[in-house]
């Protein structure tokens, strides 16, 4: 099957409020900017067993010191959890880079 | 007559169940949301598994604590409590009972009144609305069962009351803390509504006074790597859990421990770390599965009725401004309630408290943020141990009011170790006056 969205995790320290917060501002702005995405968010202890579903991290940058996450997923540090415009640009970069046939395939529909 | 009667009956008692009462509730909202019918039954029903979980993980919490405060207490005279959201979560779900159903009514009756002042703001000066779906939650059960167990009242009046007291909390602790908010993210165009938003607010009337922060700004530091260590929640419960309760059971000496233990000490407490981190895990699962699109629902609701609302959200959202501040926060208010503790010990009280992680993390890196924006690092380390000290003496206060003894704690969050309780002290008052 050919991938025709971008997973997308958000991660906090309890993966309750904030990460919970961030998924509901960002997801209105990925929609503005015509990104096709999947949200969840979860905890930084938990994260891991989300490898297999995520293609990009978005972690509060009071997380993000002395963590490793896989090679083939692409972390975000976020810094104001509800400027969902600048966090949305940020995931733009990413799929630009990565995820091309992702918004190509979105785009022809 | 008599099955119908039974019928009847049965249906009653199905209605009143906790997890079909918030299960209908949340059933309602999808079906006014105008959601499609499998979004309707299955959201439904995850949020149902969540609210059982959340139980379960609550009793799980409940049995692994248990028996260790009733050795200790038994051998000492002295009550263990956990200081920690969670663990006031427990507690209350398990006084409230099948009142716990309620819980649904007063969160919606508490928003509806943050709405309603907020509209009308210019009179009432209130400003931030209440986003925080997970605590909003803790928040109306843990005052429905103070209105309850004080003033006595019927259900309808309690969950009404309930719901108008922690509606106010959320209108005016959220607008209280709009300017120390908006100074520590540069205008981020948030307030917190969490469980320390007053507290961000006091600490910021004085934090100034310590030091200048832009000579001794803690972003400039190079903190040990392990500290990191902390950051992530599974492995931070387990290690403070392992050393605070060891702290905790030490009095007992080494063969007290493994009588209760039944194996050697060192492997029980690794193990007790573990299994309280793995409650933890189930506590936060249930929570997730149940608040999942409470976040958004009402998010939706405040942009539609008051578009100019702050919002209010977790205090997580403060850390990410100054990540070193926020650990340097941790371990001062760690370090302070260690020496609280301590004080506790010595002056022989009856009641005493293990900090759990959220009390330490969340609000002591808020605040160690708040300090380190109005005074640097000496402001961190001073604002974070009088935090310390007020969370800790100020939930031994909360406890002697909770009105369940056989709880296993209370929040030991800023807030609801000095405002809170103040209102318990009020609650109680008229309690006694209409009794």
């Amino acid at each position: 099957m050919k991938k025709d969205k971008i997973n997308v995790l958000f991660v906090c320290g309890y993966g309750m409020g904030s990460s919970a917060i961030s998924e509901v501002v960002v997801s209105k702005a990925l929609r503005e900017l015509n990104i096709p995405c999947e949200v969840k968010h979860t905890a930084l202890g938990e994260m891991p067993s989300y490898y297999n579903w995520a293609d990009i991290l978005a972690i509060s940058k009071k997380l993000t010191a002395g963590i490793s996450v896989p090679e083939n997923l692409h972390m975000i540090e976020v810094v104001n959890i509800m400027d969902g415009k600048t966090i949305a640009a940020q995931i733009e970069e990413v799929a630009k880079t990565y995820y091309s046939e992702v918004l190509e395939i979105n785009k022809r529909e | 007559m008599n099955i119908l009667n039974s019928i009847l009956d049965a249906i009653y008692n199905l209605l009143m169940a906790p997890v079909v009462m918030m299960g209908l509730l949340v059933c309602i909202g999808y079906i006014l949301g105008k959601k499609p019918p499998v979004k309707v039954i299955t959201g439904t029903i995850s949020t149902m598994v969540g609210i059982q979980m959340v139980i379960f993980g609550g009793n799980q919490f409940s049995n692994t604590f248990k028996p260790i405060t009733t050795a200790v207490s038994e051998a000492f005279g002295i009550t263990g409590y956990i200081m920690d959201p969670y663990a006031m979560r427990s507690t209350t779900t398990e006084a409230l009972g099948d009142l716990f159903g309620l819980v649904g009514y007063v969160y919606l009756i508490a928003f509806l009144v943050n709405i309603v002042l907020v509209y009308f703001g210019k009179y009432t000066k209130a400003k931030g609305v209440l986003l925080t779906g997970n605590s909003g939650v803790a928040h109306s059960q843990a005052i429905l069962w103070l209105v309850v167990a004080y003033l006595g009242l019927g259900s309808t009046a309690s969950m009404i009351i309930a719901g108008i007291l922690v509606g106010l909390y959320w209108a005016y602790s959220t607008t209280l803390a709009v300017n120390v908010c908006d100074k520590v993210t540069d205008g981020g165009g948030f307030t917190i509504g969490h469980n320390q938003q007053i507290g961000l607010w006091f600490f910021s009337k004085f934090a100034g006074k310590f030091g200048d922060p832009k000579k001794s700004d803690a972003e400039n530091l190079n903190l040990p790597g392990w500290l990191s260590i902390f950051n992530n929640n599974v492995a931070s419960v387990a290690i403070l859990m392992t050393l605070f309760m060891g702290l905790y059971m030490a009095p007992l000496g080494i063969s007290g421990i493994e009588e209760i233990g039944g194996e050697n000490w060192i492997l029980y407490l690794i193990t007790l770390g573990i299994e309280f981190s793995m409650d933890m895990v189930i506590l936060l699962t249930g929570v997730r599965m149940m608040c999942g699109e409470l976040v958004g629902a009402f998010k939706g609701i405040q942009e539609k009725i008051v578009p100019n609302a702050v919002p209010a959200i977790d205090v997580a959202a403060l850390l990410p401004f100054s990540p070193n501040a926020a650990t340097l926060g941790f371990v001062f208010t760690t370090l302070g309630t260690v020496l609280a503790i301590g004080i506790l010990y010595l002056v022989g009280s009856p009641i005493m408290v293990l900090p759990g992680f959220i009390p330490l993390f969340f609000t002591g890196g808020a605040v160690g943020v708040v300090a380190n924006k109005y005074g640097g690092i000496k402001s961190i380390i001073i604002c974070c141990i009088i935090l310390a000290f007020i969370q800790t003496f100020g939930t031994v206060w909360a406890i002697s009011l909770m009105k369940y003894p056989s709880g296993v704690g209370w929040s030991g969050m800023f807030d609801w170790a000095t405002v809170i309780p103040g209102v318990t002290e009020i609650l109680k008052f008229i309690g006694n006056l209409i009794h």
